[in-house]
This record gives structure tokens, C-alpha cells and sequence, in this order.
């Protein structure tokens, strides 16, 4: 009987043991080794192969992927800040609003890479904290195979011809879509008519972006919003698919990349956002189909100069206190819970 | 059993004293891991900023999305028990008293549904009934018709893809009882001038309703508790479910009290589980009833004649369309070139599983699932030895209050566990971090496991008689000795099936996880889930073929050898 007592406080002991164990952070001298973790809501493989070609400039150096769709990435931020137990070192999504609040909540590391010499004005976000490290677009993608006309405006998803075959991603689940949100329903030409016409048309309203892009690559969809990139990229892989920048204007959404205050590692997770913008990390951006922020390098072959793209406008500050409503108005309109 | 009476009058003290110590350190231990995370999420479903409110309550039921999902279940939960049932009922009784070809054949294959993670099978599903899914484009190029004909998103597909993963438990139980029935007592009916319809209704049906009630019921159970496949066959469809709607709030929505509705939704769903297990305890007390009966010796089957060949090419058929038609669909996007293009020869390529194995999250998730199907059976076994030995020895104080503890996450769905983590753990404990780490994934599937090797160590221990454990003590042998020497290898059958019955679900499980898990602490079924919810879906199918290849196989390397202890197990001596 002893025994078993001595044997189950010593499994008690051993268990506490491991999890304070489990729970201490590895310190390392040099600064350009050991591990960050990136928060993104960029696609896994893509956030894979710059992880990849970052750790291979920088031997010694780890960078864990924690992928989720913005709006879950949120969500999962939100509540580590409030347990005091932020995971991410670097983070990196489209949701410009927050990252807004979070560069007056201080929770955003003010940092200054060298490569942001290279990047136009506009994309160095907040005195420093966030940076543009490409472009991308919210556009209109069709299926080859099943689309025969010309496809020019927001208002061609409405054609009764697609009916029930036109897919847009869910605001509960992409940044991008809400973005899209506040700059629709805020201009002139289109406005929440546009989403009351595209519920008419039976839309479906589903996930993120790339699983509508895979959707209308696969016929499941004829046509849809989705991001460029994932346009090109399909159509590169053989896909028959398309896209085209809207008349009345795509929606530009930006995905600021920064380095959280919290973090333990500064000089590595400030190399990366660094490296996203430098020619190597731009290459593999590019070499996924992304539109590369950096003067120094070409633009995809095809694509038009970002100064001739025709974008909506964004007021981000409607977005950051309309949100609720917007969603609430949206979900009302297509049905969705 | 009793041996309450000390047996050296000079131990006494000694004796009380430990066996106080080791009642605290087990109710410590239980304590920790079952009932305070139990008690704050009841408390964070009747409280609002701290003080006691049933405003969660009202704010579930007044928002119509939340009751909807709350109907949403129920309706699915019934639709599919009736239909998993029946279906249980004629491929039982076909494969068990016909003399269909193929039978020992279709009592393995038609289980393999059950092997399979629920969230794969689901995921193949939309690769053959979504819009541009293999059947749905077959039938549209067969008719020429403008668009693919099937919409499988919403009710109807979490309906299907539920029906075909949990028929399957219904078939196991319904099958065995049939196999425990007998034909002499309808010989006695008919012999008696009964019609085959009254046999039927007199006694074919009374004396397996225990057996198809309680099949029913975990049915029911299971389906209500599911995450993985309404949410990749409902909510693309707007069709949502409780836990999909409590993954919502709690991973998605920004609503100030979205945790406190979470958990309320989740004790609603709690409700459910409940009265699905009472209905159960009324079934299973039938069932000893009906069990009087026992094993027949002879089991005549019925000569289905000119219907053999149809019947079983029908059976085939089912067993065609749910296990490989499935398999093949996911196989198939996992070679494909690029999407869209048609499944030819040249268009094939391994590329998908290359750039998979080059994932370092792959790896990562592999390595964390497998610890955690490891470790967990095992520290699970080891909880279950020392908590029924403590029983059996019948000296601890509150030895029997034990099992209670341990069987309440029996009754409680995986989401409604999951949640219950975040909050006990979300905040560190006397210093110790949990959230964010993988110990939190541990903490959970210990919880949600243990009733499994409890009830098979259990099992298995009291079928041994108490004179063989004597016969240590009395030839000297110290308890724990005894323990090692004696007890321990009686049981082994138990302790081997109830870590087996852990490992499994374990290696793949979602619906807890899907909650819990934090960067570099993924799992198996998460990655793979999420890769599924991103659209990455050739990389996604690669991955499902991976995990399929390793859970069938390991399914049937553990049957092997299962049955090879079972031979030697005949072979030693009764116990």
C-alpha cells in the first residue's frame, strides 16, 4: 500500500514537473537563430514555401505557421491577449482595422527594416509597426468551361444566368470578404442593393477565398469572388479559369505583416517581415501568383500596373465601428448563421 | 470483496492512514482533471460579469440562429437514428441468418465506415455529391444537363455522411444479438401454427428491441455530439448545428459574451446527451432480460432461394457505395494535376503527397497525434488499474464515487469538453501553463477517455475470482506484489482492449481538438480539417489518404494480433 502511494504522488510530481517543463521558453544568444511563430491567414502553402526559403537563408532559424481564416485567426488572438499568453510573434492578415487597434493598443512592435526603403510610401503602415509585403486583390473569377460571355462588372454575378452557381467567401470566415463589405456598400454605383440582387441569384456564401477559387476551378462554381492570385495560380496550373478587375473596382485589400511587442525574439521576427519584403521573399510571393510591393521587382506577366487597377475606396474607420452591423445586415440578407 | 476486517491488529493506524492519503491524492487527481472544469463551464452558463443570471439563457433562446441549431440537431439526430437503425436491422439480419454469399466477408467490410475518421468521410462525400463531385458531374454528362443535378450541402448531406459513419455501431450490437437469439424459439412458434408475421411481431421484435434500443440510442448520442461532419457538410449549406454554432462563437463571432452563450448552448446540448443516456439505462436493463435466453447452439439460417444471388449483389452494392466509392473519390483528387482538368492517365501525378511531406506542420502533427495516442491509453490504463484495484481492495474511503466521476464525460459530447478546457485552463493555475501548450490536449483526452479502459479493466477484473488475489497474499506476497505478479496479467485482455479502444480515436480526434489546439501543438485531424475549411483540396485529399492508409492498416494489424492473443487466451486456463 505504501507503495502505491509513493507511486501515485511520484505520478502526480512527474506530471506537474512536465508541464512546468512544457510551459519554459527556449532562450538562445544569437539573435538570428531559434524560433518565432508567425499567425497568418495567408494559404498554408504558400506561407510554407517562404518559411522555407527564410530558413534556409537564415540556418538556425525556425519559424512555426499557425494558419487560420482571418476571422477565427482573430478570434484566437483576441482571446490569448486576453490570457495574457500571446502565442504569435509575427502576425500577418487581412484585417486592417485591427491591426489598426492593435498599433494604439501598443501591441504592435515599432520596427525598421532595411527593405522598407523599397516599398512605396503608402504600404509602411502606422509610423513603422505594419508593412504591405504584396498586393492583392478581391476580383471576380469565372470558369471557362462554363462562362461564354464577357464578364466586365460586380453586377455580371447577378445574371440570372449563374443562378445558385455563383460563390463568394463567408465575412465569418475571410477578412477579404468583410473589407469588400465596408467598401460595397459604401459606394455609390453598387450598395447593399448589389447583395440583395446576388441573394436573388441564389449566392453561395461558403468558407475562404481559396476554397471558392478551388470551387470555380472545379466547375462547383461558374463564377465568383475571390483573390488574384488564386486566379492566376489555378490558371498556371491549367485550370480553365479567368478573372478580371471589376469596372466599378476591385476591392484592395491589405494584409499588413508586424512583429507583436510581446514577443521574445525582436531581431528574428523583425528579419522576417524584413525577408517578405526583400527580392528573395518577394520571388516567392511572386512565383505563387502574388503582385510583389518591392520597386525593385517586375510585375507579373499580364498583370496591370497597380496604379491602373480601378480599387474601391475603404474607410476603415466605418469598418472598425460598423462591423457588427455590417455583418449582421449581410448574414440577414443571404440567409446565413 | 470485503476485507474490511484488519488483519493485523498492529497495523490498524498505519493502515487508515494511507488509505486516507491515497482517497485525497485520487479525489485530488479526479478533482482536477474532471470536476473543475465541469463546474466552471455550469458556471460560466449561469453567470454574466460574475454574478448569478440566467441571461444566457435568454439570449440563446431569443436569437432564432441559436434555437434553429438547437432544432437543427435534434431533427438530424432523429432523422438519422431511424434511418442508421433500420438500416442496422436488414444488413444484421441479412448477413446473420440468411444464407447470403460472402457473410464473414460482409461483417468486416461493412464495418469499416466506423475506421475511417467521420471528417475524411465527410470530405469525400463533397468530392463525389458536391457540385463538381465525381457522381454529380457523371450524371450531368450522362443527361447533358446545364448544371451538376445534386445539391448535397445542408441537411441532406450531414444526414448521409452521419447515417454511414454511425450505422455501423447499430450493426455490431444488433448483429450480436441476433447471433445470441437463436431460431428455437421461433421453430417453437411456428411449430405452434404461428404465421411468420406473428413470429415477427411475438417474438423476433421483443426479443431484440433492448439490443436495437440502446443501438439506437448511441446512434443518436453520437450523431448530436458530431463536429467534423456538419461542418463540412452543413455549414457550407447554411445548415448549422449546436457544435458547430459553439465552435462559432467560441473560434469565429466577436460577441461580448460569446463564451457564456457558447456554454450555455453547450449545457442544452448536454440535455440532449442526457436523456439519450437514461433512455439508454432503460434498454440495457431490458437487455438482461433478454439475454435469458443465451447463446443457441444451432443457428439455422433461412435459404433465401432465387433472392440469394439479387440479395447479395445488393449488399455488395451498399458495401460498394460506402466504403469504396468514398475512398476511391478522395484517392482520386489526391493524384490529380490541377482541378478542373479530367481524371486521365497523364493528368496523374504524386505531386500533392510531395509537397505534402515537405509541410513541416505535416511532421509536427503526426508526431503530436501519435504522442498523444501513445501516452494517453497508457496513462489512461495505468488510471483505471490503480482506481479499481483501490475499489476492489475496498479499504479507501469514497471508492465507489469514482466511477461516477469518471463516466460523466461519457454523457458529455466532445465540443461541450472542449470548452470546458479553455476555461478551467485558459488562465495559468498555481503557476502552471496550460492553454497554448499541448497539455491541454492531454488534460482533455484523458478526461474524455478514461471510461473506456475503466469499463474494460473493470470488466475483465471482475470476472476474477478473489481466491486467486488470496493466494498471493497468503504465500507471503505483498499487495502490490500481488498486484504485479497476479492480478495484472489475469487482466491483460482488458487492459490491452481498453488501451486499443483509446488509441483509436485518439490518433485522429477533432472535435476536441479543434478548440485546443495552438501552434506547434496540432494534431493529426485538426491539420487536416483545416487544410479541408482553406480549400487546399488536392493537398487536403493527399492528407486524408495518408491517414486512411495508416488508420486501416494499423485497424488490421491490431485485429491480427488480437486474435492471436484470443487463441492463446482459450488455451490457458479458465479464469
Amino acid at each position: 500500500m505504501r507503495k502505491l502511494v509513493l507511486l501515485t504522488v511520484v505520478f502526480l510530481v512527474s506530471v506537474t514537473l512536465a508541464f512546468a517543463a512544457g510551459s519554459r521558453e527556449e532562450v538562445s544568444d544569437d539573435p538570428m537563430s531559434g524560433t518565432i511563430t508567425l499567425y497568418t491567414s495567408e494559404s498554408l502553402t504558400d506561407a510554407q514555401a517562404l518559411v522555407d526559403r527564410f530558413e534556409q537563408l537564415n540556418p538556425g532559424a525556425t519559424v512555426e505557421v499557425f494558419r487560420l481564416g482571418t476571422t477565427e485567426l482573430v478570434a484566437r488572438l483576441m482571446t490569448e491577449i486576453e490570457a495574457g499568453e500571446v502565442g504569435a510573434d509575427v502576425v500577418w492578415f487581412a484585417d486592417m482595422a485591427l491591426f489598426e487597434s492593435f498599433a494604439e493598443d501598443g501591441l504592435l512592435l515599432p520596427i525598421n527594416p532595411s527593405e522598407a526603403a523599397n516599398i512605396p510610401e503608402g504600404f509602411v503602415y502606422f509610423d513603422g509597426m505594419a508593412y504591405e509585403v504584396r498586393l492583392i486583390y478581391q476580383i471576380i473569377m469565372y470558369n471557362t468551361n462554363l462562362v461564354n460571355r464577357e464578364i466586365t462588372s460586380w453586377f455580371d454575378l447577378a445574371d440570372p444566368e449563374f443562378r445558385g452557381m455563383v460563390g463568394s467567401a463567408s465575412p465569418f470566415v475571410s477578412g477579404a470578404t468583410v473589407t469588400q463589405i465596408a467598401s460595397v456598400v459604401q459606394d455609390p454605383n453598387l450598395g447593399w442593393t448589389l447583395y440583395e440582387q446576388l441573394a436573388a441569384n441564389d449566392a453561395v456564401i461558403s468558407g475562404g477565398n481559396g476554397g471558392i477559387a478551388q470551387g470555380i476551378a472545379l466547375g462547383e462554381y461558374a463564377i465568383g469572388l475571390t483573390i488574384d492570385f488564386m486566379a492566376r495560380t489555378q490558371q498556371e496550373q491549367g485550370s480553365p479559369v479567368n478573372y478580371i478587375f471589376q469596372e466599378e473596382g476591385a476591392v484592395y485589400v491589405p494584409t499588413p505583416a508586424g512583429v507583436m511587442a510581446s514577443t521574445s525574439n525582436p531581431e528574428l521576427s523583425t528579419a522576417f517581415v524584413n525577408f517578405l519584403m526583400s527580392e528573395p521573399g518577394q520571388e516567392v510571393l511572386m512565383d505563387n501568383g502574388y503582385m510583389p510591393v518591392n520597386v525593385n521587382m517586375p510585375l507579373p506577366e499580364g498583370v496591370p500596373s497597380p496604379a491602373d487597377i480601378p480599387v474601391l475606396s475603404t474607410d476603415w474607420d466605418f469598418l472598425a465601428e460598423n462591423r457588427e452591423m455590417l455583418l449582421d445586415r449581410f448574414a440577414e440578407i443571404f440567409g446565413i448563421d | 470483496m470485503n476485507p474490511t476486517a484488519p488483519r493485523k491488529g498492529c497495523h490498524v493506524k498505519h493502515v487508515r492512514f494511507s488509505a486516507w492519503i491515497s482517497s485525497v491524492a485520487v479525489y485530488f487527481a479526479l478533482g482536477v482533471l474532471f470536476l473543475y472544469p465541469m463546474s466552471r463551464l455550469v458556471i460560466s452558463a449561469f453567470t454574466r460579469e460574475g454574478s448569478l443570471s440566467l441571461a444566457n439563457f435568454t439570449a440563446v433562446f431569443s436569437n432564432p440562429s441559436n434555437v434553429r441549431s438547437l432544432w437543427n440537431s435534434l431533427y438530424t439526430g432523429v432523422t438519422v437514428t431511424v434511418i442508421a437503425t433500420v438500416i442496422a436491422l436488414v444488413l444484421s439480419w441479412i448477413v446473420v441468418r440468411t444464407n447470403v454469399y460472402g457473410r464473414k466477408l460482409f461483417q468486416f467490410v461493412l464495418v469499416i465506415p466506423f475506421f475511417i475518421p467521420p471528417f475524411i468521410m465527410a470530405f469525400a462525400w463533397t468530392r463525389l455529391l458536391g457540385r463538381a463531385g465525381f457522381v454529380n458531374v457523371f450524371i450531368q454528362q450522362l443527361f447533358s444537363l446545364p448544371q451538376s443535378p445534386i445539391r448535397i450541402f445542408g441537411f441532406f448531406g450531414v444526414v448521409l455522411v452521419s447515417v454511414i459513419y454511425t450505422y455501423p455501431y447499430a450493426f455490431i450490437v444488433i448483429s450480436r444479438a441476433m447471433e445470441n437469439m437463436g431460431a428455437h424459439l421461433e421453430e417453437a412458434a411456428q411449430i405452434s401454427g404461428a404465421s411468420r408475421f406473428q413470429v415477427v411481431r411475438d417474438i423476433v421484435l421483443p426479443v431484440l428491441l433492448p439490443a436495437v434500443g440502446s443501438a439506437a440510442v448511441i446512434v443518436f448520442v453520437t450523431t448530436v455530439s458530431m463536429f467534423g461532419i456538419p461542418a463540412i457538410m452543413g455549414t457550407p449549406g447554411q445548415f448549422i448545428v449546436v457544435t458547430t454554432r459553439i465552435y462559432g462563437y467560441v473560434g469565429g463571432f466577436r460577441d461580448p459574451f460569446g463564451m457564456n452563450i457558447a456554454t450555455t448552448l453547450a449545457m442544452v446540448l448536454l440535455g440532449f446527451a442526457l436523456v439519450g443516456l437514461l433512455l439508454q439505462n432503460f434498454f440495457t436493463r431490458k437487455e438482461n432480460f433478454a439475454t435469458i435466453t443465451g447463446k443457441s447452439g444451432h443457428l439455422e439460417l433461412m435459404d433465401l432461394r432465387k433472392w440469394r444471388i439479387p440479395v447479395s449483389v445488393a449488399v455488395a452494392l451498399f458495401a460498394g457505395v460506402v466504403v469504396v466509392l468514398p475512398l476511391f473519390a478522395i484517392a482520386a483528387t489526391s493524384l490529380i494535376r490541377a482541378l478542373g482538368v479530367p481524371l486521365t492517365l497523364e493528368n496523374l501525378t504524386f505531386d500533392h503527397f510531395r509537397r505534402l511531406a515537405d509541410m513541416s506542420i505535416v511532421q509536427r502533427s503526426f508526431n503530436n497525434s501519435f504522442s498523444l495516442a501513445v501516452f494517453v491509453p497508457t496513462i489512461t490504463v495505468i488510471g483505471a488499474v490503480i482506481l479499481t484495484f483501490l475499489k476492489r481492495q475496498g479499504r479507501m474511503p469514497g471508492r465507489n464515487g469514482t466511477d461516477y466521476i469518471v463516466s460523466m464525460p461519457y454523457a458529455v459530447p466532445g465540443i461541450v469538453i472542449g470548452v470546458a478546457m479553455i476555461l478551467a485552463w485558459i488562465r495559468p493555475v498555481f503557476g502552471i501553463r496550460v492553454f497554448n501548450t499541448i497539455w491541454i490536449l492531454y488534460l482533455a483526452y484523458i478526461v474524455r477517455f478514461m471510461i473506456f479502459p475503466m469499463r474494460t479493466v473493470g470488466a475483465s477484473w471482475k470476472q476474477l475470482d478473489s481466491s486467486l488475489e488470496e493466494a498471493g497474499r497468503i504465500s507471503g506476497a505483498s499487495e502490490v506484489r500481488t498486484l504485479r505478479d497476479v492480478s495484472i496479467p489475469l487482466i491483460y485482455g482488458g487492459i490491452g482492449s481498453g488501451w486499443l479502444l483509446v488509441f483509436m480515436p485518439a490518433l485522429t480526434e477533432l472535435t476536441l481538438s479543434i478548440l485546443l489546439v495552438s501552434p506547434r501543438n496540432e494534431t493529426i485531424g485538426v491539420t487536416a480539417f483545416n487544410m479541408m475549411q482553406e480549400g487546399l483540396i488536392t493537398v487536403a485529399s493527399a492528407y486524408a489518404v495518408m491517414i486512411t492508409i495508416v488508420v486501416v492498416s494499423l485497424n488490421i494489424a491490431f485485429r491480427v494480433l488480437s486474435r492471436r492473443r484470443d487463441r492463446r487466451a482459450v488455451n490457458a486456463p479458465s479464469i
